[in-house]
C-alpha cells in the first residue's frame, strides 16, 4: 500500500452527520482521493455522472434506511461500487444487499481507506 | 220270512186268490210279532212292473199301518201318495233277488219305519215280502245321542285344556306300561306338541316318556279312583296340571285325562320367587336406606338397606331429628306438596346423622294408595350423595375457574373429534379467528382457511407430527382475519388416543400473541438502534475531539473545551432520554443552557413563540448555545457587564415552517477579534446547513457577537427516526 492508496479515485460520501462526514472527507483526501461530493441527503447520481466519473460511494446506512438502501440499489444498477459504513449490524441489510462490502462504526481511518482500496482493487 | 207253498196250496190259491190260506204257515205269518205283508208285481203291457198287489198282510201290520184286509188291493191303490216312493226299491228287489232294508219316515204320520224287503219265489211266480218295524223311538234316541256326542266333542274342542281318553296297556306284572290314545281334543296338540295321537301309544309318540305317567294311569284304570296332580315331564320339557278319571263300567277302565301345560306358569312362579328373593337381598344389601313413612310423611321407619342415618328402627320424626336446620323449610314444603298431590317426591338435602356427621341425601318416595285413593303409607329410599355433591361442587368450581381464567386470560380453546371431524371452539377461539361467536360451524378446513397462506403448510405438518408422535403440538402462526388483519397466535395442543393407539381427540389452547410479537420486533429494533446510536456517538465524539484539537495550544484548554462540548451533548441526550421520541421545547433548552453557564436573568432577554424542536435540531441548537455562551463568558458580553438577547420567531418558506433564532450580544467593550474557523463557527455556519438544511451565520461586530440560525422544523418523528 502506498501513502495515497486512493489517488485519482472520484468518491462520493453519503453521511448525514456533519462531523463524521468531515472526518471521512479528510481521511479520503489524505489518502489521495478526490471527494466529489459530501452530502447528508441522497444525491442524484445522474447529475454526478454527467459531471464525470464516480469510482465509489461511501454510504452511511441512515436517513431512513430505505433511502440509503434504495440508493445502494441505484448504484448497483449503475455498476458503481459502494461501501457501507454504519453503526448497525450486518444483519440489518436487506436480503438483496446482504453480502455488500461493509464496515462497522466506529472505524478508524485506516480501515475506511483499506475498505475502499479493496473495493477499487476488486473492480479493476 | 219265506213262505213255502205246496203244489196244492198254489192251486187253491189260484182258485181263490183272496182267501187267506188256512195253513200252518199262514197262521204263523199272521201271528208274527213283526208287521209283514207280501205283494206280487202287476206287469204292464210292455213287461214292466206297473203296480204291486197285496197277497197277504198279517195282523201286526194292520195295527201298525192301519192296513186292514189289503189283500187284492194294489200298492198304488192303497197308498196313492207314498207308493211312488217305493216302486224303485220293490223293482230292485224283484230284479236282483236280494233283500233290501230301507229306513224312511212316513210321509203322512212322520213315523220312522224300518222296512225290509225280501224277495219270495213260489211256484213260477215272484213276490216281495215287506216286514215293517217302527223305529221312530230308536231313531230319536240315536239322534239325541249323536247330538250330545257332538256337543261334548265341541265342548272338548273349545276348552283350552287338553283332553284325551286313553286305554292303559299293562305289562306282564300288571303295571301300567304304556297307554293308547282313543280320543283327543283340538287343544291336545297345543298342550302336548304331539300331532295325530289317535290310535298311537304314548311311547310311540315320545319314546323317552317317564314311567310315572303310565303307572299313574294304570293305577286309575285298575282302582277306578280319579286323581289330580301337577307333574313335570322333562322328556316333553313341560309341566302339567292333570285331572285323570276312570271311564267305563268295570276295571280296567279307560282313563279320561284333562290336563294343562303349566310350564309358563311354573316359570313365572319361579321367576317371581327368584325376583322376590333378589329384591329382598337387594333391600338388605342396598347401600341406600329403604324406608316407609306414615301417610303424612312425617314419621319414618327404616325397613332395609344401609343405616345411613343411624338407628331408625322405630317411627321417628325424621325432619326434626335429621334434616339440618337450614334445609328443613325446603324439605317440609316438598313433602307438603307431594302429600297434597299424592304424588312421588324427590328431595336432596343435608342431614346430620346420629353420629353428628353431615351428609347429603337424595330421597325418593312414592305413596301407597288404598282403593279410595287415600295414602296409606309412603315407601322410598335415600341415597348418600355426599361424594357426588362434593364432586359436583368441585367440578362446577373447576369449570368456573376454567371459564373465568380463559376469559380473563383470553385463552381460546378447541376440542377436535378426529373421528367425526367435529370441532368445538370456545368463544375466544371464534373471536381470535375473527368470527362472531357461533357464526360458523368450526371444522378443520374452516380453521385452515384462516391460517396465513405462508404458515399453512407448517401448521398442517405440525398437526400431523403431533398426531403421529403423541407429543405436544406447539405452534406459532399467523391468522388472517376477514378484514385482512393479521394476528399472531401461540397454540399448544395434545392428541388423545384410544386403546388401539388411534387418535380420537385433540384438545388445545391458543392465545393471541400479536402484541408480544410486536413488542419483540420493537425490542429487536430498539437494540439495533441503540447499538447504532452508541457507535455513532463514539464516532461523533472522536470527530469532535479531533475538531477541537487545532484551536488550543495547551492541553488544559483543550480538555476544558472538550469536556464542555461533551457535557452539552450529554445534556441533549438526557433531555431526549427523559422524553424519548418527543420534541424538545426551544425556550426550555435555551434557559437550561444559560443556567449551566451561570448567566444571570438580568443579563439576558429570552423571548420567542413556543417551538418544538426535533431531537436532532435540539442537539445542534444546544451545542450552538453552549459554544456561544462559552465564548461570551470568555471573550464577550457575559464576561463583562454586557447584555444578551436571545429571540426567535417562526415563518413559512417553501411550504415548511422555519424557525429563526438570533443571539445578539451587547458588550460595553469591543469583543476580542476571533475570526478563526473555530468549533462554534463551524457548527453554526457548516453543520446547520449540512444537517438541518438551513443557514447559519456568526458575526463579530464592535458591539458584540451576532449569531443567527435559520432552519426548517422537521416532524418530531419517533425514537426510531434515523437522526432522532
Amino acid at each position: 500500500m502506498t501513502d495515497r492508496p486512493l489517488a485519482g479515485y472520484r468518491i462520493i460520501i453519503l453521511e448525514d452527520d456533519y462531523y463524521q462526514a468531515h472526518d471521512s472527507k479528510d481521511t479520503l483526501v489524505e489518502a489521495g482521493a478526490q471527494v466529489i461530493a459530501v452530502t447528508a441527503t441522497v444525491p442524484d447520481i445522474d447529475v454526478h455522472l454527467a459531471a464525470g466519473r464516480v469510482d465509489a460511494v461511501l454510504i452511511d446506512i441512515n436517513l431512513g434506511r430505505g433511502l440509503s438502501f434504495d440508493f445502494a440499489r441505484v448504484l448497483r444498477r449503475n455498476a458503481i461500487p459502494f461501501l457501507f459504513l454504519t453503526g448497525y449490524d450486518a444483519g440489518m441489510l436487506p436480503e438483496d444487499l446482504a453480502g455488500s462490502p461493509y464496515i462497522s462504526k466506529p472505524a478508524d481511518r485506516a480501515r475506511i481507506v483499506a475498505g475502499l482500496a479493496d473495493l477499487m482493487a476488486s473492480q479493476s | 220270512m219265506a213262505i213255502y207253498a205246496t203244489k196244492g196250496d198254489k192251486e187253491r190259491m189260484a182258485d181263490n186268490p183272496y182267501d187267506p190260506f188256512e195253513t200252518l204257515f199262514g197262521a204263523a205269518f199272521d201271528a208274527s210279532p213283526a208287521a209283514a205283508c207280501i205283494l206280487e208285481p202287476i206287469y204292464s203291457d210292455d213287461g214292466g212292473v206297473a203296480d204291486w198287489r197285496y197277497l197277504a198282510a198279517n195282523r201286526r201290520i194292520g195295527d201298525l199301518l192301519g192296513l186292514r184286509d189289503p189283500v187284492g188291493q194294489t200298492l198304488r191303490g192303497r197308498w196313492p201318495n207314498a207308493s211312488a216312493d217305493w216302486m224303485d226299491e220293490f223293482a230292485e228287489v224283484l230284479t236282483t233277488g236280494k233283500p233290501l232294508t230301507v229306513v224312511r219316515a212316513a210321509s203322512e204320520s212322520g213315523q220312522i219305519y224300518e222296512t225290509s224287503l225280501t224277495p219270495l219265489r213260489f211256484g213260477g211266480g215272484k213276490a216281495v215280502m215287506a216286514t215293517i218295524r217302527d223305529v221312530t223311538g230308536e231313531h230319536r234316541a240315536r239322534a239325541e245321542q249323536r247330538e250330545a256326542d257332538a256337543r261334548y266333542k265341541l265342548l272338548f274342542d273349545t276348552i283350552d285344556e287338553g283332553f284325551c281318553i286313553v286305554e292303559v296297556l299293562f305289562d306282564e306284572a300288571g303295571h301300567g306300561h304304556d297307554y293308547r290314545f282313543l280320543e283327543a281334543n283340538d287343544a291336545f296338540v297345543g298342550q302336548t306338541g304331539m300331532v295325530n295321537p289317535i290310535g298311537k301309544t304314548m311311547r310311540e309318540l315320545e319314546p323317552d316318556i317317564e314311567d310315572k305317567w303310565a303307572e299313574t294311569y294304570g293305577r286309575i284304570a285298575l282302582t277306578g279312583v280319579a286323581e289330580r296332580f301337577e307333574s313335570e315331564s322333562p322328556a316333553m320339557n313341560r309341566w302339567f296340571d292333570v285331572f285323570a278319571f276312570p271311564i267305563g263300567e268295570t276295571a280296567p277302565f279307560q282313563v279320561g285325562i284333562l290336563f294343562e301345560d303349566i310350564a309358563q306358569r311354573k316359570l313365572m312362579e319361579a321367576a317371581l320367587r327368584h325376583s322376590e328373593n333378589r329384591l329382598h337381598t337387594l333391600i338388605e344389601a342396598s347401600s341406600d336406606l329403604i324406608f316407609r313413612m306414615n301417610p303424612q310423611a312425617t314419621l319414618m321407619e327404616q325397613v332395609g338397606g344401609d343405616a345411613l342415618l343411624g338407628d331408625v328402627g322405630e317411627e321417628s320424626n325424621w325432619i326434626e331429628r335429621f334434616v339440618v336446620e337450614s334445609d328443613r323449610a325446603m324439605v317440609g314444603s316438598v313433602i307438603a306438596d307431594a302429600s297434597a298431590r299424592r304424588a312421588p317426591f324427590h328431595v336432596e338435602n343435608r342431614v346430620r346423622t346420629d353420629d353428628g356427621v353431615v351428609r347429603w341425601l337424595s330421597s325418593r318416595a312414592v305413596p301407597v294408595l288404598d282403593d279410595e285413593g287415600a295414602v296409606t303409607e309412603w315407601f322410598g329410599m335415600a341415597t348418600d350423595i355426599t361424594a357426588r355433591r362434593n364432586a359436583e361442587q368441585q367440578l362446577a368450581h373447576g369449570a368456573q375457574m376454567l371459564r373465568v381464567a380463559s376469559e380473563i386470560g383470553k385463552v381460546a380453546m378447541w376440542d377436535w373429534n378426529v373421528e367425526t371431524g367435529e370441532l368445538i371452539w370456545s368463544d375466544e377461539h371464534f373471536r381470535i379467528e375473527g368470527y362472531e361467536v357461533g357464526e360458523v360451524i368450526p371444522t378443520y378446513e374452516i380453521w385452515a382457511e384462516r391460517v396465513h397462506p405462508d404458515d399453512r403448510e407448517g401448521c398442517d405438518t405440525k398437526v400431523a407430527q403431533a398426531m403421529a408422535s403423541g407429543g405436544d403440538y406447539i405452534n406459532e402462526y399467523r391468522i388472517c382475519q376477514r378484514g385482512g388483519e393479521v394476528r399472531w397466535v401461540s397454540a399448544r395442543g395434545r392428541f388423545l388416543y384410544d386403546e388401539k393407539g388411534q387418535p380420537i381427540r385433540m384438545l388445545g389452547a391458543m392465545i393471541d400473541i400479536t402484541q408480544r410479537r410486536r413488542e419483540e420486533e420493537w425490542q429487536r429494533l430498539l437494540v439495533a438502534e441503540l447499538q447504532h446510536r452508541v457507535r455513532n456517538l463514539i464516532g461523533m465524539v472522536r470527530s469532535v475531539a479531533r475538531l477541537s484539537a487545532p484551536s488550543h495550544r495547551n492541553v488544559d484548554d483543550y480538555v476544558d473545551h472538550l469536556i464542555g462540548r461533551l457535557q452539552a451533548m450529554g445534556r441533549t441526550q438526557s433531555t431526549l432520554t427523559r422524553s424519548p421520541g418527543r420534541s424538545v421545547d426551544l425556550a426550555e433548552l435555551v434557559r437550561e443552557e444559560l443556567v449551566v453557564h451561570a448567566v444571570q436573568p438580568e443579563m439576558c432577554h429570552v423571548d420567542g413563540p413556543e417551538v418544538a424542536l426535533s431531537p436532532h435540531a435540539a442537539e445542534i441548537v444546544t451545542l450552538a448555545i453552549h459554544e456561544l455562551a462559552t465564548n461570551s463568558v470568555k471573550y464577550g458580553a457575559l464576561g463583562d457587564s454586557g447584555y444578551i438577547r436571545i429571540v426567535w420567531s417562526t415563518y413559512e418558506k417553501d411550504a415548511k415552517l422555519w424557525v429563526s433564532l438570533r443571539w445578539q450580544e451587547t458588550a460595553p467593550r469591543g469583543p476580542t477579534r476571533n475570526n478563526r474557523k473555530g468549533f462554534g463557527r463551524r457548527l453554526i455556519e457548516e453543520r446547520v446547513p449540512y444537517e438541518l438544511e438551513g443557514t447559519g451565520e456568526l458575526k463579530v461586530h464592535d458591539t458584540g457577537v451576532l449569531a443567527q440560525l435559520d432552519f426548517p422544523l422537521q416532524d418530531t418523528g419517533s425514537i426510531l427516526d434515523p437522526r432522532s
